[in-house]
């Protein structure tokens, strides 16, 4: 299965998800801001680079894990990704399912954001203001991080309803 | 190889784009024809409309698919890339060719816009004679 962590800009929201779910970020408490500001690709990928999948590493079952920018086309994203998988399934042979493993799930991140994410995420990739807008960005995900346990073991529990 | 043509709010670009590949030999005045016919046919209502559509084959044998939706060109074609070099690491071999960006149509569908049909015409061509040398690479490795 390949997961992808999707949400606007593909650096906050769906880092901080995506590394829940890889175990690099505890479940039990919230982490230290550093611990969050250390994370590859948080907060680092530019509004030029919305739209490119970046690895984040392989979990436990040996699945590749992405993150996924898509602006605020997100569900228009995952349409279209649905309508391309399930163009095999009208039998003609297509991408992505290639084998029985190649299923895609697909977890929108955006319900977990909050004001001071948003807020940040403006100030740092918009404006540049990185000093001040990298960390709102942490204290915001801090702040709301048991949505993002929650996000990540509802799929953990049920990868169903997130199966393109 | 699939190969797609994307536009933005309008499949008209990417229409014209999948005939031209279709049919190397076309006019402009035939091509806009038949792109007004198939669009007539099968387009769905609605800028914000989600379409992907097959569109024919090339002479190469390669399917050309059509693809229109509100999402950003440089945006999509970036996740499509992505997609298509993920398939590439896990089949061994390239499946599918995003090919963009088109030009932009500021005209209604169909209709010429602030943008004369010669020049709009002579930029799907250079985009898709791009398309054509991409795939013969492709195809060379």
């Amino acid at each position: 299965m390949i997961i992808i962590f999707q949400c606007y800009g593909g650096t906050h929201t769906s880092v901080a998800a995506a590394s829940i779910y890889l175990k690099r970020l505890p479940r039990r408490r919230v982490p230290q801001l550093s611990d969050l500001l250390a994370l590859p690709y948080f907060d680092r990928v530019d509004r030029n680079e919305i739209g490119t999948l970046y690895y984040v590493g392989c979990d436990r079952s040996d699945n590749p894990v992405f993150v996924l920018g898509s602006g605020r086309w997100g569900a228009q994203i995952r349409a279209l990704l649905t309508r391309l998988t399930s163009m095999q399934q009208q039998g003609r042979t297509f991408l992505l399912h290639n084998d029985r493993d190649d299923a895609v799930a697909v977890i929108d991140c955006f319900p977990t954001i909050t004001g001071a994410v948003r807020l940040g995420g403006f100030l740092s990739r918009r404006l540049g203001l990185v000093a001040i807008g990298r960390p709102l960005v942490g204290l915001g995900i801090l702040r709301a991080y048991h949505r993002f346990v929650e996000l990540v073991e509802s799929f953990e529990k049920d990868p169903g309803p997130y199966l393109l | 190889m699939f190969i797609f043509y994307y536009s933005t709010c309008s499949p008209f670009p990417a229409l014209l784009a999948a005939i031209s590949h279709c049919h190397p030999a076309i006019s402009l005045g035939q091509a806009w024809a038949q792109a007004l016919r198939w669009q007539r046919a099968n387009s769905p209502l609605g800028k914000e409309a989600l379409l992907i559509e097959r569109f024919g084959q090339t002479s190469e044998r390669d399917t050309v698919y059509l693809m229109s939706a509100a999402v950003p060109q440089p945006l999509l074609l970036r996740t499509l890339n992505s997609l298509a070099g993920l398939m590439k690491d896990r089949c061994g071999k390239e499946l599918f060719l995003p090919a963009g960006p088109l030009p932009l149509w500021s005209g209604a569908d169909g209709n010429a816009g602030v943008r004369p049909k010669e020049a709009f015409w002579k930029e799907i061509k250079a985009l898709v004679e791009q398309t054509r040398l991409r795939v013969e690479l492709i195809k060379k490795r």
